[in-house]
């Protein structure tokens, strides 16, 4: 991360200061409010597709099934007149045992992660399209509110959202106080105790900035409370069980992981599965988010978030990767679309500059793993 | 063509890989070039392709200065190398191979007809009697080997590199090719013979250079004995280089009563095997490459869960690249928890913290990237990963190949310490000394059976074994 910290922040910056500068509603509270719910649903998704780059496999099916579980929930409660819960529910099951099976498939019948997903992106579409028969289907009726749709329009009570974020910027803190101890107390590295202090501040007014922006428009939504939690499981995950250990283990060297005694083939089918999951939320607030589902919810989303991981740092080669990049890539990626979307940019353009994103994201990743190696 | 080379050094980072090379190959002689793992040979021969640049000292060729920048430029000036791997493309026909990165042209079309005339003369060159036509991979390894070396003189080679040429040979090919190996120096083809079998080194060779710690430990004319050679190339007493301390027999760890084995494409590689691993005894396995001793290895490592093994290529099967010390020292303690539950890493980091210390892996922290280590103390951490999990029967399989000198001795002490607590151990090793220095018994495999059990191994007695075959 060290080689990558400063670049990223500086093209952060700088997309700030061009979007403000060409655009006067971007730095308003609503825009920034809606950049938060935005950033919600590519970081969610990204962060399910760590866990599957990490393994050095990819998912080019997460856009569609994005589309088809919204499809599902939508279709179900606008419908058939389910409770939005269930309606939710009984989408995140059909995405976690079609997830698995393409895990299987890959460790069963060894066809490489990419084809299985790429027939996955086709097929998954097409029953997007069966699924709400070419229409768009809202999700709820009139002008009612149900728990899908309130994903996305719901926000916090003031007292709530002040309460919630001291108590998540406190108990971040704490932790990170405890751990340094405990690392002290073993006689192993910490970092000086300046930078550290620096970095507890910065957090804290960062968190504190975010609330009195989002504080000036309607509080916190609902969707970043997902997020945060989304981004606690998959980091606590990945950094402190073994089963996240051994997704690093499996993409940095399957054979070495075989031979060390993990099961290599369980591993995946079991990401696939969680990434099934996360495509279930990630496809029921980005149908909330746009209140309908059409045939175009979820579209190239799999590549937005491919990008937002590897812009952060995630390996497409798999064994490298964190949370904390991943978020701070959604964060460039979410910006990128809010301020091409704000300034109305044609969709010809935004195309062309979302690819060019993901190469450049990609080159960048190549060149500074070459630089990190040579040093 | 005279190749002389003087005062050769080279460096990686901190690692001093060559400290000062010497020595002169003359038109027409076969010039062998010996030393241990980790002697420098492979630098050595990648500083004469031109794949890396010597840090000081000067190469000559028939005087004038040589100094090649890629592999290009050396195949120019006339010096070529034949590598262990074999570079040949398995799909296309022997004389595409031949012309491989300069095919014979006719306008903008790759001319077949031409290239496979030309072929022939230089098939004849190495007395190889194939059609130019034929597929490359369907020719036999040794055959393969002969059209390498073909290769070599058509781009009009006068210094003739071969590394480790017999490697994956049987005895009488070997002796075929270092036949004409002999043929091609008569002809005036200076010939730079880069191998660890001591045996076929004094048979071919006019002179021999060994290396030792990247330095030229001496240089020999033809009659040297292998004792010689073999004193210059460990620079030590062998008894003092292989501190084997015998211990008790314990019981039978590992009981092969009549073992299959297959191979990864179910092949039967052994059938009907019965040999026993003992707690508290090095068990040594013989058997040239190719003779299936890897493949054993894995197979009693999926049959016996207490096994642990350390594989032969430690950066394609030991190591995950990208972690670092405390990744790898950790990762297989992991296994007998709960996958989903999180565990306590700071107190997995402290013991992992430890087990460097005990290792003895220089490292400058725990968060260093096995990447950045060498070879030695890379070996140490896959020893280290393998050995967390405190396991019966460890299956070591070429555990000091690309090792340093005093990282040898420190893994041969940990053998030691694993038989003394009981552990039973299985060594496969290419290096006889090292296996009969290190055994307490060893097997002699050739295709697909044990041929012998010497229960005192010498050197003498277990080449012995291995030639009958």
């Amino acid at each position: 991360m060290r080689y990558r910290t400063l670049p990223l922040a500086a093209s952060l910056i700088a997309l700030f200061v061009a979007f403000a500068s060409a655009s006067e509603s971007f730095l308003s509270p609503r825009n920034l409010s809606m950049l938060a719910i935005e950033l919600s649903i590519t970081a969610v998704l990204a962060l399910g597709m760590l866990l599957v780059l990490l393994l050095g496999l990819i998912d080019l099916s997460a856009g569609s099934g994005v589309g088809l579980v919204g499809g599902i929930a939508s279709v179900l409660v606008f419908r058939h007149d389910l409770p939005a819960g269930l309606a939710m529910l009984i989408g995140a099951l059909t995405a976690i045992a079609v997830w698995a099976a393409m895990g299987a498939l890959i460790v069963r019948q060894k066809m490489p992660a990419f084809i299985i997903t790429l027939g996955g992106l086709l097929v998954f579409k097409g029953l997007f399209w069966l699924v709400i028969r070419n229409a768009t289907v809202p999700v709820a009726r009139g002008s009612t509110e149900n728990a899908l749709s309130m994903l996305t329009t719901y926000f916090l009570p003031r007292a709530a959202g002040f309460t919630l974020a001291a108590v998540a910027v406190t108990a971040l803190l704490l932790l990170r106080m405890r751990r340094r101890r405990a690392r002290v107390a073993h006689g192993l590295s910490v970092e000086d105790r300046e930078s550290f202090t620096l970095q507890l501040i910065v957090t804290a007014q960062a968190a504190l900035l975010l609330l009195l922006v989002l504080d000036r428009f309607r509080g916190v939504p609902v969707s970043l409370v997902i997020l945060g939690v989304a981004a606690a499981a998959i980091h606590t995950l990945t950094q402190h069980t073994p089963f996240g250990r051994y997704l690093y283990a499996i993409g940095d060297n399957p054979e070495a992981a075989r031979l060390s005694g993990i099961a290599v083939e369980k591993t995946i089918v079991v990401a696939f599965a969680m990434m099934g999951v996360v495509v279930a939320l990630t496809g029921c607030l980005q149908t909330a988010y746009a209140g309908a589902s059409t045939t175009t919810v979820g579209d190239l989303m799999e590549l937005d978030a491919i990008a937002a991981c590897v812009i952060g740092g995630t390996s497409l080669r798999g064994g490298r990767g964190s949370v904390a990049g991943v978020l701070f890539g959604a964060l460039i990626m979410a910006t990128l679309l809010n301020g091409m979307t704000l300034l109305a940019v044609p969709p010809e353009l935004k195309l062309i500059a979302r690819g060019s994103v993901l190469v450049l994201a990609v080159w960048l990743d190549v060149t500074l793993a070459r630089r990190s190696a040579r040093s | 063509m005279t190749l002389a080379l003087r005062g050769i050094a080279k460096s990686f980072g901190a690692v001093r890989a060559l400290a000062g090379v010497d020595f002169e190959a003359r038109s027409g002689e076969v010039h062998a070039i010996c030393g241990e793992n980790g002697a420098g040979k492979s630098t050595l021969l990648k500083i004469l392709s031109g794949v890396h640049a010597p840090d000081t000292g000067t190469m000559t060729l028939d005087g004038k200065p040589f100094a090649p920048r890629h592999v290009r430029d050396a195949e120019r000036a006339g010096l070529v190398i034949v590598h262990q791997e074999l570079a040949l493309v398995a799909e296309l026909s022997v004389a595409e191979n031949l012309f491989l990165g300069r095919p014979l042209m006719k306008g903008w079309f790759v001319d077949h007809d031409a290239m496979a005339l030309a072929a022939k003369t230089h098939l004849a060159a190495v007395g190889l009697d194939v059609d130019p036509l034929t597929r490359t991979g369907d020719l036999s390894v040794s055959a393969q080997q002969l059209v390498e070396i073909a290769r070599a003189l058509a781009k009009n080679c006068r210094v003739l590199l071969l590394d480790e040429p017999t490697a994956a040979l049987s005895q009488r090919e070997a002796d075929a090719l270092l036949a004409r190996v002999r043929a091609l120096a008569a002809s005036g083809v200076t010939c730079l013979y880069v191998s660890h079998r001591i045996r076929e080194v004094t048979a071919i060779a006019d002179r021999v250079t060994v290396l030792r710690d990247g330095s030229t430990a001496a240089t020999f004319a033809k009659g040297a004995s292998e004792a010689e050679i073999v004193r210059a190339m460990i620079g030590r007493d062998l008894q003092a280089f292989y501190p084997r301390r015998r211990g008790e027999r314990g019981r039978a760890v590992f009981v092969a009563g009549g073992l299959t084995v297959r191979d990864q494409r179910g092949r039967v590689r052994f059938a009907d095997l019965r040999f026993d691993a003992y707690a508290g005894e090095v068990l040594g396995i013989y058997g040239a490459l190719g003779s299936g001793r890897s493949t054993l290895l894995r197979a009693m490592h999926a049959r016996e869960k207490r096994a642990v093994l350390v594989p032969e290529d430690r950066r394609r099967e030991g190591l995950f690249w990208e972690q670092d010390v405390d990744f790898h020292l950790g990762v297989t303690r992991l296994l007998a928890m709960n996958a989903f539950v999180p565990f306590d890493n700071i107190a997995v980091s402290a013991d992992n913290a430890r087990a460097m210390r005990r290792l003895q892996i220089a490292a400058p922290s725990l968060a260093t990237p096995v990447s950045a280590l060498s070879g030695g103390n890379q070996q140490k951490v896959v020893l280290g990963k393998a050995l967390a999990t405190n396991p019966e029967l460890v299956l070591l399989d070429e555990p000091t190949r690309g090792v340093d000198v005093g990282a040898k001795v420190e893994i041969y002490e940990w053998m030691n310490a694993l038989t003394d607590a009981g552990r039973a151990v299985v060594l496969v090793s290419s290096d006889v000394l090292e296996l009969v220095g290190m055994s307490d018994r060893v097997l002699v495999l050739d295709q697909g059976r044990v041929r012998a059990e010497l229960t005192q191994p010498t050197q003498d007695a277990l080449l012995e074994a291995a030639h009958a075959l």
